[in-house]
């Protein structure tokens, strides 16, 4: 449209104004009200009543100033009690679920190898404990989305919003924001992909991306283990201060943080005027809750499933690439054949059991079949476990036996059958070796299928029991010393094993491309106190914060002795230069990280891809900024790491209050 | 006649717009969100007398400015996709504030029909609404119903039958606003000889200038054709 009719268009209003005296929209809305309740008059029959309603009665206690907050406080605990806490237990009898889940797909995969695990195997199975750490929180979801469902359809949700909406409005916050944070951890333990789930509540743009970028600030459930950790050894005298401390920084951080980005990047968002209906209360109905229930889940599945998928496909390849490399991959399986060949030399030649135990391979089926049939006999009755050793038996003779340690049962009605099969074929054995002591190998070895397919034949199960060893039978428990002379250093074999594994695995993650990053950027991050092991297990927990204390774990593992002794043991004997400032630098940096894989998706179906790589960056930037005021600015001042931390705890309490007094001045908003 | 046709409904939030819906298309919905944007859009569909219906539920709103994202995705369904009725759901208790969305819809001049839900808690605070007045107060069918029980849905789903098979189905229904009329006739005049007027009413499109509505000013300044969400 050309300029000059623009401008007419601007005059014909210019001209109204002037006239009237009155804006123009303010005289289409008081011409729309006007008439709106014209003619709802004239159509309502009205017997008007003025008898006070049930919500007008309910709303009297939920709106006061005094009840209205104790309510609130009481109902928000309620559910963050149900949805996470209940939750959490719930998921004690879901997690099997997804375990079985895991079993099942893990039974396609090949097995496991005694040093490192075939590709598809290791792969797969990363992807699949992926989605299934997701997966787990469905419990929580379902309670969660119940619980806010019945209170969107009640018209609670609108009283919540009203109440707290003063509290929170000068952070760039909005009344509905408090559900989401509580949700996220207000104090200790939730879980941000909840509480940026819940966010969908609120109607102001402008404070749900505020209220979705500053949950993740909040203290989630996996936060926990890591803060325990490092206080159990940096501030084992004032643990709980020290608790109270790093799960209440959050909060303030959180309401600063939200209050900067209104100011600035969120600036330009829309954010509607708080206009807020009480709608009656009723009886929220099940088919509606129910139904509400199932749409949200369904959304969340199909949206975080596929795409965890890929990133934890992507994030596999950043922790296993390159790889440790030809020369150590040698060493690694030099020290794989002495393990075998200490186990061979221990057991002894004459014992026929080795030969199923001779190589690396075999050693590495065998642990799988004894982790099965441990895993099958767990809490079965009796009867049961005599048809599994039955089967796996069958399956495989002498591993049963080595697990079994060279003593099992027999059922009550066989044994004595058993024990004459028994008596029979050991004699019939040597009368067969005696009989073709003469004769040459080769025939010997056909003679001797002939004879062994015979006995087969006649009992197949007795035979798998007698072929190798030697079976006696004392009271109703057949033993084989043989196999318990076998089983004994199994234990040893499987202790190195693990530790191989575990430096093999350790040291491809320090060669990894993470690793190399974890390496790389230590010149930096030593101004917070963060070595490379710390870099690499702090880079970790991007996928997953549970994962830091087991990275930790795994890069702090002594050489020689097994896991008897505590990981806090360990790092305060290997790192002894560390202090509380140390400690006090990291806390602060995990309290700040960035949200976990499955919460930066969520964050990106719900605020857009933009958001998700600014939530991923800015936290990074923030916390290792705070990490660093409290190293570099205790070690300067000469503070120890709890004062240091108090100190910066009241400056970042003293900048939420500026915060929060600060007001920009905001262009009128008519309505 | 058609085989099949599409249906939106409005309502402000808690006006029981998605209980009707439900009580409409029962178990046959999908969820979406509108491209682009974290506003769920819902669709499903029901037959009545062979033929179907497809129903959006819009995003709950008290009106039909630029301010708030449902508001905008609300309005720019109803005038972009080929939405052949408008019904809006209303509050029985709350009846004024209803109509001041209703004149807004009205404005977008498609066919409308109202539904008065929640007779019963109406009728509790003994409220009874005359429904034949208001329809003629506002030229377009009024229909009552109690979605929760689903009381009257079968009279409804009649009357949107009825009503869309209609031959004139577009009913005049003119708010006055008294002074500033010649004002909005004036605009009006002008966008008429634009393109713009192809496809938005022309008055509705002066009303919204004249509230200061910043989406509809761009789309005049720039004369774009399609309102963006």
């Amino acid at each position: 449209m050309k300029k000059e009719i623009f401008n007419k268009l601007q005059k014909i209003e210019e001209n109204y104004v002037k006239e009237n005296e009155i804006p123009t929209r303010v005289k289409i809305a008081e011409v729309r009200h006007f008439n709106a309740g014209k003619i709802a008059n004239k159509c309502t029959i009205g017997i008007k009543n003025n008898k006070k309603t049930f919500t007008d009665k309910l709303d009297n206690i939920i709106c006061n100033r005094f009840l209205g907050p104790i309510v609130l406080f009481a109902t928000l605990f309620g559910i963050y009690e149900l949805a996470i806490v209940q939750g959490y237990n719930l998921t004690n009898y879901w997690w099997p679920v997804l375990g079985g889940l895991q079993d099942f797909v893990e039974s396609l995969l090949p097995a496991e190898g005694f040093l490192s695990d075939p590709f598809i195997t290791s792969f797969i199975l990363w992807v699949v404990q992926g989605i299934t750490a997701v997966l787990n929180y469905i419990p929580i979801f379902l309670i969660l989305f119940a619980l806010v469902a019945i209170m969107e359809d009640s018209g609670y949700m609108a009283r919540i919003a009203f109440i707290l909406d003063r509290i929170f409005r000068p952070f760039g916050l909005h009344g509905q924001s408090a559900l989401p944070l509580l949700l996220g951890g207000l104090y200790v333990g939730g879980c941000a992909i909840p509480g940026i789930m819940a966010t969908r509540a609120i109607k102001d743009e402008r404070a749900r991306h505020a209220t979705i970028l500053v949950v993740p600030l909040m203290n989630c459930l996996a936060k926990i283990p890591f803060y325990v950790l490092l206080i159990n050894i940096f501030f084992f005298q004032v643990s709980g201060v020290m608790m109270f401390l790093i799960s209440t920084v959050t909060i303030f951080v959180a309401l600063s943080v939200s209050k900067i980005l209104s100011l600035t990047v969120l600036k330009k968002m829309d954010t509607s005027p708080f206009v807020m209906e009480m709608p009656p209360y009723h009886v929220p109905s099940v088919k509606n809750v129910l139904r509400r229930v199932v749409e949200r889940i369904w959304a969340f599945l199909k949206k975080v499933v596929t795409i965890i998928a890929l990133v934890s496909a992507v994030l596999y390849f950043l922790l296993n690439f390159p790889g440790v490399g030809k020369e150590s991959e040698k060493v690694y399986l030099q020290q794989e054949d002495t393990i075998i060949q200490d186990y061979v030399n221990g057991v002894g030649y004459e014992n026929p059991y080795i030969y199923f135990l001779n190589t690396p391979e075999k050693f590495a089926n065998y642990i799988d079949f004894e982790q099965n049939y441990k895993d099958s006999v767990r809490n079965k009755s009796d009867e049961e476990i005599e048809k599994i050793n039955k089967a796996y038996l069958i399956k495989n003779p002498e591993f049963f036996k080595i697990a079994t340690g060279g003593k099992f049962g027999l059922a009550e009605a066989e044994l004595e059958f058993f024990d004459q099969y028994n008596e029979d074929y050991s004699r019939a054995l040597s009368i067969f070796i005696d009989e073709t002591r003469n004769l040459d190998v080769l025939t010997r070895a056909d003679l001797f299928r002939e004879f062994s397919a015979s006995w087969e034949n006649a009992n197949q199960l007795y035979f798998s029991i007698v072929r190798t060893g030697k079976i006696t039978v004392s009271g109703n428990t057949l033993k084989d010393s043989l196999a318990t002379t076998a089983s004994k250093p199994v234990r040893t074999v499987e202790r190195e094993r693990k530790v191989i594994r575990k430096e093999y695995n350790d040291e491809k993650i320090e060669k990894s491309l993470m690793g190399s990053a974890g390496k790389f950027i230590e010149p930096v991050t030593k101004y917070a106190g963060f070595n490379w092991k710390v870099n690499i297990s702090l880079l970790s927990a991007l996928a997953a914060k549970e994962n830091t204390v087991a990275t930790l774990g795994s890069i702090y593992q002594s050489d020689s002795d097994e896991g008897s002794q505590e990981l806090s043991e360990k790092i305060s004997q290997q790192e002894e230069g560390w202090t509380p400032l140390h400690a006090a630098a990291m806390m602060i940096f995990m309290a700040l990280y960035p949200p976990c894989l499955a919460a930066l998706i969520t964050i990106g179906t719900e605020a857009g891809f933009k958001w998700m790589l600014f939530s991923l960056v800015y936290p990074t930037i923030l916390g290792f900024l705070f990490a660093v005021l409290i190293f570099s600015g205790g070690t300067l001042l000469g503070t120890t790491g709890l004062v240091t931390f108090l100190i910066f705890y009241f400056i970042i309490i003293g900048i939420t209050i500026l915060l929060g007094l600060y007001k920009p001045r905001l262009k009128k908003q008519k309505i | 006649m058609k085989s099949s046709y599409v249906i939106a409904l409005a309502g402000q939030p808690n006006s029981g717009k998605s209980t009707l819906f439900n009580a409409l298309t029962g178990a046959r919905q999908f969820v979406a969100n509108y491209p682009g944007v974290t506003v769920e859009k819902k669709t499903g569909y029901y037959t009545y007398d062979g033929t179907k219906f497809t129903v959006i539920d819009l995003p709950g709103t008290y009106s039909l400015t630029a301010f708030s994202l449902e508001e905008r995705v609300a309005r720019s369904v109803i005038l972009n996709d080929d939405i052949e009725l408008v019904v809006q759901v209303v509050d029985s208790t709350n009846l004024s504030r209803s109509l001041y969305l209703s004149f807004q819809l009205l404005e977008l001049e498609r066919p409308m029909i109202l539904v008065l839900n929640m007779a019963d808690a109406a009728k509790k605070r003994g409220i009874v609404i005359d429904t034949t007045k208001l329809s003629g107060e506002l030229n377009i069918p009024v229909y009552s119903t109690v979605a929760r029980k689903e009381i009257g849905i079968k009279d409804l789903k009649k009357g949107i039958f009825e009503e869309i098979n209609k031959p004139s189905k577009f009913k005049d229904f003119r708010l006055n606003y008294e002074e500033l009329e010649k004002s909005i006739e004036e605009i009006q005049k002008i966008i008429d000889d634009t393109e713009l007027s192809k496809y938005y009413p022309a008055r509705w499109l002066a009303i919204k200038y004249l509230e200061g509505d910043k989406e509809i000013k761009d789309l005049i300044e720039k004369e774009k054709v399609r309102i963006k969400i």
